[in-house]
């Protein structure tokens, strides 16, 4: 009796068991639906509109016709900068973290710092840049300004990762360096900081590649729609900023139907772009893990 | 002699890696600092009364230098946040938790690497981009099936979209929380005749409680501020949404749809320095929040 009942409790039991470990299956599935869908839809929608012309040639009739050259250009010029000025900020925190800090207030308040700068809406970024660069520092809207802001906002990706490649490499291989008397910042620079070099890239992939999609922050330090400009370097003082999320934006709110082509094929490029960034950080982030296990 | 060299030059470079680490701290209090001066203009010196920013019920973004003509308070963008962010959890927790228990305790660990990296390209992708195929496949279907807000733009449909940008977040924190248990939890679980369900419900869920709590914690923070999506999807109207199902524009999109055309002297600029300096607070306090909890969780597993 006893026993029979606790056999039926059993059956009851691995039935829910089942049912409840395969609806968690079945979520699992949902989360890589969407990766699919998008790309699926994005290359079968934008596909045919990829050609020389859509690439290599500037825009004709305010981007109803020909091509998108000098906003992805632009946008190169973007990212060029935004790394520049992100990577060499972020590196000497990470520095500051990894080898100089003491464990302390100190210490806390920073890592601190950083979890909540990476937890600050792009929006607000954008917001802080347009008040820092036009309301106190009073510069005009331009290129550079779209970078700095999106830099901003890259720090924290790239002092976690940096921080993290240089707390992984062995403290023997200071200790030897600093027992052969060499000084504590040139050990840190010649020794450290090459063995924690490809977590550094990664980090700075991921925040390219993050950049690269960001659209509110450039939106409201004053992107504009791709136009004909000049692309000399100069460019990226001289003229307002064109950045290619911020024109998929425009050509989806202005409004002539979702079939066109063109707003796919733009979808495309910019899907296209930021997922090479950021499968190469995936890519080069398993290769470091690799590495680690085989050591 | 080039030690010597190196030693000059040690000083000020060493200062220089202090000077960065402040800087962040400079970045973290500046942002809030500036927002709330430019913000503060509005009440100060441009005389627009601090009651009707907080209570009058739309937010008009008017290009308007005039006090008396400008209509904009801050409570209809912080509902349509609120209903964005719960419609957003609502579709999140069960998805990124599930999946999370999924990939940590139940699929072969390839299996848990493979949906990792699924995860982070999710992750990846442009927002606007979810924007736009969620205008051309999902608002079509809202629009047909349920007839809600504008057209099928409306809380529940960018709820629904901000949802997949919330979930690799809750996956990757919440499958850190539950590795971080020690195996021996579950082996006394089993031990004690518990099946696999039993003990990741009854053992391994509540060791990782603060862990799981902080992911849904850092999803929320991620679905406040998440701007293109909330723009192109919710629909855009500026009155107090009574629920979800209707058109709206949380804070975010706001922002973004008055700060293009705003002149300087305009009382619009100021109006959404200041709400921007809200949804900081807002966002700040989430995660650390779900900062110190996963802290407890750290010390409590550190031995």
């Amino acid at each position: 009796m006893t026993v029979l009942a606790t056999s039926r409790r059993h059956k009851r039991l691995d039935l829910l068991q089942r049912v409840v470990l395969s609806l968690t299956l079945l979520t699992t599935i949902v989360i890589c639906v969407p990766v699919v869908i998008v790309s699926a839809y994005v290359i079968s929608h934008g596909a045919s509109a990829i050609s020389w012309d859509f690439i290599f040639s500037g825009p004709v009739r305010a981007g109803r016709q020909g091509g998108f050259f000098p906003v992805i250009i632009l946008t190169m010029y973007a990212l060029l900068l935004v790394i520049a000025f992100a990577v060499p900020v972020g590196v000497l925190c990470a520095v500051y973290l990894a080898e100089y800090a003491r464990p302390g207030r100190l210490l806390r308040l920073i890592n601190l710092t950083i979890i909540n700068l990476a937890g600050v809406p792009s929006i607000v970024y954008g917001l802080f840049g347009a008040a820092l660069f036009f309301d106190v520092i009073h510069t005009k809207q331009a290129l550079w300004v779209a970078s700095a802001t999106l830099a901003m906002q890259a720090l924290a990706i790239i002092i976690t990762s940096s921080r993290e490649a240089l707390l992984a490499v062995p403290r023997g291989i200071r200790e030897g360096s600093l027992a052969l008397g060499v000084s504590k910042l040139h050990t840190t620079f010649f020794i450290a900081l090459p063995q924690a070099f490809p977590g550094i890239i990664t980090g700075s992939l991921l925040a390219i590649s993050r950049a690269a999609g960001e659209t509110a922050p450039i939106l409201v330090v004053g992107a504009i729609a791709a136009s004909n400009v000049s692309l000399a370097p100069t460019a990226v003082v001289g003229e307002r900023p064109q950045m290619l999320s911020y024109e998929l934006y425009y050509r989806i709110t202005e409004g002539l139907g979702l079939a066109d082509e063109r707003k796919w094929g733009l979808a495309l490029v910019l899907l296209a772009i930021v997922l090479v960034f950021n499968m190469s950080a995936l890519a080069l982030r398993i290769k470091i893990q690799s590495g680690v296990r085989r050591n | 002699m080039n030690r010597r060299r190196g030693a000059v030059l040690e000083l000020p470079l060493e200062l220089l890696i202090r000077a960065t680490a402040i800087l962040t701290l400079l970045l973290l209090v500046g942002i809030l600092i500036l927002l709330a001066r430019q913000g503060l203009r509005l009440f100060l010196e441009l005389d627009y009364p601090i009651g009707r920013f907080f209570t009058y019920g739309n937010a008009i973004t008017d290009n308007t230098t005039d006090p008396e003509q400008f209509r904009f308070g801050v409570i209809s963008p912080l509902i349509a946040t609120f209903w964005v962010t719960l419609m957003t959890l609502v579709f999140a927790i069960p998805l990124g938790l599930m999946t999370a228990v999924f990939i940590s305790e139940v699929a072969h660990p390839r299996v848990r690497l493979v949906i990792k990296s699924v995860a982070e390209l999710l992750a990846g992708v442009p927002t606007i981009i979810f924007a736009f195929v969620g205008l051309a496949l999902i608002v079509p279907r809202v629009q047909d099936y349920f007839g809600w807000g504008a057209g099928g733009l409306s809380g529940v449909t960018a709820g629904f979209v901000v949802s997949f940008v919330a979930v690799p977040l809750i996956i990757s924190i919440a499958d850190d929380a539950l590795q971080a248990v020690p195996l021996d939890f579950k082996e006394n679980a089993y031990a004690l005749g518990c099946n696999k369900l039993q003990a990741i419900w009854f053992v391994i869920m509540p060791a990782a409680i603060s862990g799981i709590t902080a992911a849904v914690m850092l999803g929320m923070a991620r679905a406040i501020g998440e701007t293109m999506v909330v723009l192109i999807l919710a629909g855009g109207n500026s009155s107090i949404p009574a629920d979800p199902t209707q058109s709206m524009r949380p804070m975010t999109a706001t922002i973004a749809a008055g700060f293009g055309n705003a002149s300087e002297q305009s009382l619009i600029r100021p109006a959404l320095y200041m709400t921007g300096a809200i949804l900081f607070i807002l966002t700040f306090f989430t995660t650390f929040i779900a900062d110190a909890v996963l802290e407890r969780q750290r010390k409590k597993f550190a031995r």
